[in-house]
């Protein structure tokens, strides 16, 4: 029994990370009908750039993650600027294909900037895990776990009550119509990217200490991100979270009690396939919408 | 018009078959093969490796560029390829063509496999699984040891061996690439070819002339697997040894990049791209550090600059020159006359008698020969007569709104009715649901055949045709191209003669091609016959949603507002002239209209819809005077 708590446990940690990159994935396929192969090429150059911050120059701890961060909306902007904007309106394929030749074109310059070797990463709160009723929880989990959920409290703040806030869901439900009402897609499409790649750099330097810096270190990460997204019906914000927590639970749960380790492998990809098999709109997605003829 | 193809001699037609790029193409690509054979290993092998992804990418053409189906795992098919090829060299003496064989058949019956789930999905979520798919595929390989030897790989020979004679792979390549370019591009410009852009452009319009939506985009996908793993055999003779790691998701991206890069819907950009995204790099082997900047930007500058890659920069190079030499201005002067022309055109040919009529090739009232085989183009032609469509309590529920409540009613064998009501009122959606575009409940019976719950295309198959009001045209095609659309049904012949351009298959593209001139100088298009017809002014592209469904040889023709937007004078001549076609063929109609007069004079009975329900029918002078239709129009 404690086994599997503990089990249980490790999933959601995990699960987390994988929460956050389907969040900001699906915030970018909701307003600007993109989907970012960028994200965790992104969110690992934030993690180097507070790297380089915090060890290389000696930036206390917080200050070089914000720096980071900051670091990421600006990749979010420019990526927006360069590579989306002037595809407004182009077919989905297309944008996919600008997100992958920036990913090229960032994962080369994170390569040349911050080299090959593997590089271990500070933690913000050093020292042993804390066990709770015999149940292990990491001491950077906790730290991770308030970070998380100060992020989705803002997001729904910023949803649910801002002015802003409700011009994007307006805008994500329909852009044509947005935009008549007065609400500039430009600006809506930029500020979902910082938006996005805040997200994602706060992921990338959180677990950048339990991954260790390498390239593509959160290609694995974005992968399962992506997984955790399609499981909740890619337009549903909370629908990703969950989709993420289910993930790193099921992958828990499988690295113990799967055959082989290439059956953990395989999980997020086969539980994509049986949910679009099943429910091609998502577990958690609700309604279908009616098609017009 | 008909008589220009018919008197062309052996002699000019010997010669466009030199000039067509199939064949100087095919030329060209084993020149270069041969030629290739004498550079050095390695320059022929980089030489083998384009020759051999422009196989994988004339398949990507056909499935993601014609037929609009994005896949993200085609890596999977080159690796099923490659380990045939390995394992058929390991276990038996059957050479290259049994390699060939293997890969055929074992793609082509996971392709059909993987290719029956995936038209659930769409866009996004087709990408995601296939993603997906090819991810799962490659733990398959790291795991399955009998057949891919795990992680270490299988080896494969360098040399192609057909027959016991040893060839250089470089040669094979080209042959191989050869062939199966002539035979995409014969399916591009055959019928399967011409379904895809049509479900592509238009799913909906596809469906309505009897376009086998589902069984189609499976084909497409089995197509372009096959063709993969025959790059994949080509494959394993190039790299010598089999591995899992080769087959990852970045490499299907690739292959899916590559006929982006070089022009989606062009087999010229399969090699193009080919060549851009395999040759080109190995010529860089200086800037390695700097590959990933290189290829990034150069991708982002085709994707926002060029949608449609190398090939669509060079067309829109040659546009310009023409434009600066003078001769493109020249064209859009013509175009612009023929436009005036044609638009003139349908009022000049208003007022043919049926006689005129009947003579033409294309409309007979008689029925015509079953076996096909009859003399001319007999069997394209209008022929059916149509019987009694019976409509009992048909409902349609969409959620909690009833927009179709309890209707039925009677359209009599070869009557003209009309279908007016007030916006809203239910009237294209009750076309829906007659055409099974939307379900309904109750009954619906054409003749004897009760067609409640039957698919669209028993529907098709029964004899339903219809236009839109929204027009659905193809994007990018010419009315031509929209006619024999329509004509889906009744232009056939075996896939396998397709692929090969057998005489016969030229010959009933031929036929079909002069009826669909024929049909469209009936409805004033011929001027614009070949000019894309998403770019005529809307009159014109009325017309050509008319002429589609006409195609389709209704016996029960549906018009969904063929009036509106046009000048009064226009629309009575448009319509005019349809039902003149349809009243020699005995072809059922019904139109919705919002020009009461227009249904007052041509439908000899009325229906009239509001809010869902059928309030009234009768002939129309009847309808004109009760009182619920008035309230209905007018407001009490």
């Amino acid at each position: 029994m404690q086994e599997n708590v503990q089990l249980l446990v490790s999933g959601i940690q995990n699960g987390i990370a994988y929460s956050l990159v389907g969040l900001a994935l699906v915030l970018i396929y909701k307003t600007s009908r993109a989907l970012n192969f960028a994200q965790g090429t992104m969110a690992g150059f934030a993690g180097y750039a507070a790297y380089e911050l915090i060890v290389t120059n000696g930036w206390p701890w917080f200050f070089g993650a914000i720096g980071g961060v900051v670091v990421a909306a600006l990749l979010g902007l420019a990526c927006e600027r360069i590579a989306i904007r002037p595809l407004l309106g182009a077919p989905l394929l297309s944008l996919v294909i600008a997100t992958i030749a920036v990913d090229s074109i960032l994962a080369n310059v994170t390569q040349l900037r911050f080299g090959t070797d593997v590089k271990a990463f500070p933690r913000v709160w050093e020292g042993n895990d804390f066990t709770v009723l015999g149940i292990n929880v990491g001491r950077s989990y906790v730290i991770i776990g308030i970070v998380t959920l100060f992020i989705l409290a803002g997001l729904a703040f910023l949803l649910q009550k801002t002015k802003f806030g409700i011009a994007m869901r307006a805008f994500a439900d329909d852009q044509y119509a947005a935009e008549l009402m007065g609400i500039p897609p430009a600006r809506v499409s930029r500020v979902v990217w910082v938006l996005s790649l805040m997200i994602g750099g706060i992921t990338g330097i959180l677990f950048a200490p339990l991954l260790f810096l390498q390239l593509g270190y959160m290609s694995g990460v974005f992968i399962k991100g992506f997984t955790a997204a399609v499981v909740g019906g890619f337009t549903s914000l909370g629908g990703s979270v969950l989709g993420g927590l289910l993930l790193g639970v099921l992958e828990a749960f499988c690295i113990k009690y799967a055959p082989s380790p290439q059956w953990a492998a395989m999980l997020p990809l086969l539980l994509i396939l049986v949910v679009l098999l099943i429910k091609p709109n998502g577990i958690f997605a609700r309604g279908e919408a009616v098609k017009r003829v | 018009m008909s008589s220009a193809v018919a008197e062309r001699t052996i002699a000019s037609r010997a010669l466009d078959f030199l000039k067509s790029p199939r064949v100087w193409g095919s030329v060209l690509i084993i020149a270069i093969g041969l030629w290739a054979t004498g550079f050095n290993k390695y320059d022929s092998y980089v030489v083998s490796l384009v020759g051999l992804y422009a196989v994988v990418g004339a398949g990507l053409v056909l499935l993601v560029g014609i037929s609009g189906q994005l896949s993200l795992g085609h890596a999977a098919f080159l690796a099923v390829g490659a380990y045939s090829a390995t394992n058929v060299a390991l276990h038996t003496s059957w050479g290259f063509v049994g390699e060939i064989v293997v890969a055929l058949v074992v793609s082509v019956v996971i392709g059909t496999l993987i290719g029956l789930p995936s038209l659930r999905l769409s866009g996004l979520y087709l990408a995601v699984g296939t993603l997906a798919l090819g991810y799962a595929a490659q733990q398959v390989m790291y795991n399955w040891d009998d057949v891919t030897g795990g992680g270490f790989g299988q080896p494969a020979s360098a040399d192609v061996i057909i027959l016991d004679r040893k060839y250089p792979l470089v040669q094979i390549s080209a042959i191989v690439l050869a062939i199966s370019l002539v035979l995409v591009s014969n399916i591009l410009r055959g019928r399967t070819g011409r379904a895809l852009n049509a479900i592509r452009t238009a799913t909906p319009a596809a469906a309505a002339v009897g376009i086998e939506v589902a069984r189609r985009r499976v084909l497409a996908f089995t197509m372009s697997a096959a063709l993969a793993a025959v790059g994949g055999v080509l494959y394993a003779h190039a790299i010598q040894r089999v591995t899992p790691e080769a087959f990852s998701i970045d490499f299907s991206i690739a292959l899916t990049i590559m006929v982006l890069i070089g022009g989606q819907r062009s087999l010229l950009g399969a090699i193009l791209g080919s060549a851009f995204v395999w040759g080109l790099p190995e010529q860089f082997r200086s800037i390695q550090e700097w590959k990933g900047i290189v290829y990034g930007v150069i991708l982002l500058a085709i994707i926002v600059f060029t949608p449609d890659g190398i090939v669509g920069a060079g067309q829109k190079v040659i546009v310009w020159i023409k434009q600066q030499t003078g001769r493109g201005r020249k064209e859009e002067q013509a175009l612009e006359l023929d436009i005036e022309a044609a638009e003139a055109s349908l009022e000049e040919l208003a007022p043919a008698t049926p006689d005129a009529l009947t003579e033409s090739s294309i409309v007979s009232a008689a029925p015509a020969s079953s076996n096909g085989h009859g003399g001319a183009s007999s069997h394209l032609a209008l022929t059916h007569p149509g019987e009694r469509l019976v409509l009992e309590n048909v409902s349609v529920q969409y959620g909690g709104v009833t927009a179709v409540d309890s209707v039925s009613f009677t359209v009599e064998a070869g009557a003209v009715a009309g279908l007016i009501g007030p916006n809203g009122a239910g009237k294209t959606t009750l076309f829906n649901a007659i055409t099974g575009l939307v379900k309904s409940t109750g009954s619906i019976t054409f003749g004897d055949q009760d067609l409640s719950n039957a698919s669209v295309g028993k529907r098709v198959r029964a004899g339903f045709g219809r236009t839109f009001q929204n027009l659905s045209l193809h994007e990018g095609m010419t009315p031509v191209q929209h006619v024999l659309i329509g004509a889906h049904r009744h232009v056939k012949y075996n896939p396998f003669a397709e692929m090969v351009r057998w005489p016969t298959v030229a010959k009933r593209e031929r036929e079909a091609e002069q009826m669909a001139r024929e049909l469209l100088a009936l409805l004033g298009l011929s001027q614009v016959a070949d000019e894309r017809a998403d770019l005529l002014p809307y009159g014109l592209q009325k017309r050509v949603d008319v002429a589609r469904a006409l195609a389709s040889q209704p016996r029960l023709l549906m018009l969904d507002e063929p009036a509106a937007g046009l000048p009064h004078d226009e629309a009575d001549a448009l319509l005019d002239r349809v039902l003149e076609l349809t009243s020699v063929t005995g072809t059922s109609v019904i139109i919705i209209e919002h020009n009461v007069e227009l249904v007052a004079r041509v439908c000899g009975y009325v229906q009239v819809l509001d809010a869902g329900t059928l309030i009234a029918d009768g002939p129309p002078e009847s309808i004109m005077r009760n009182d619920r239709v008035v309230e209905a129009y007018l407001g009490a």
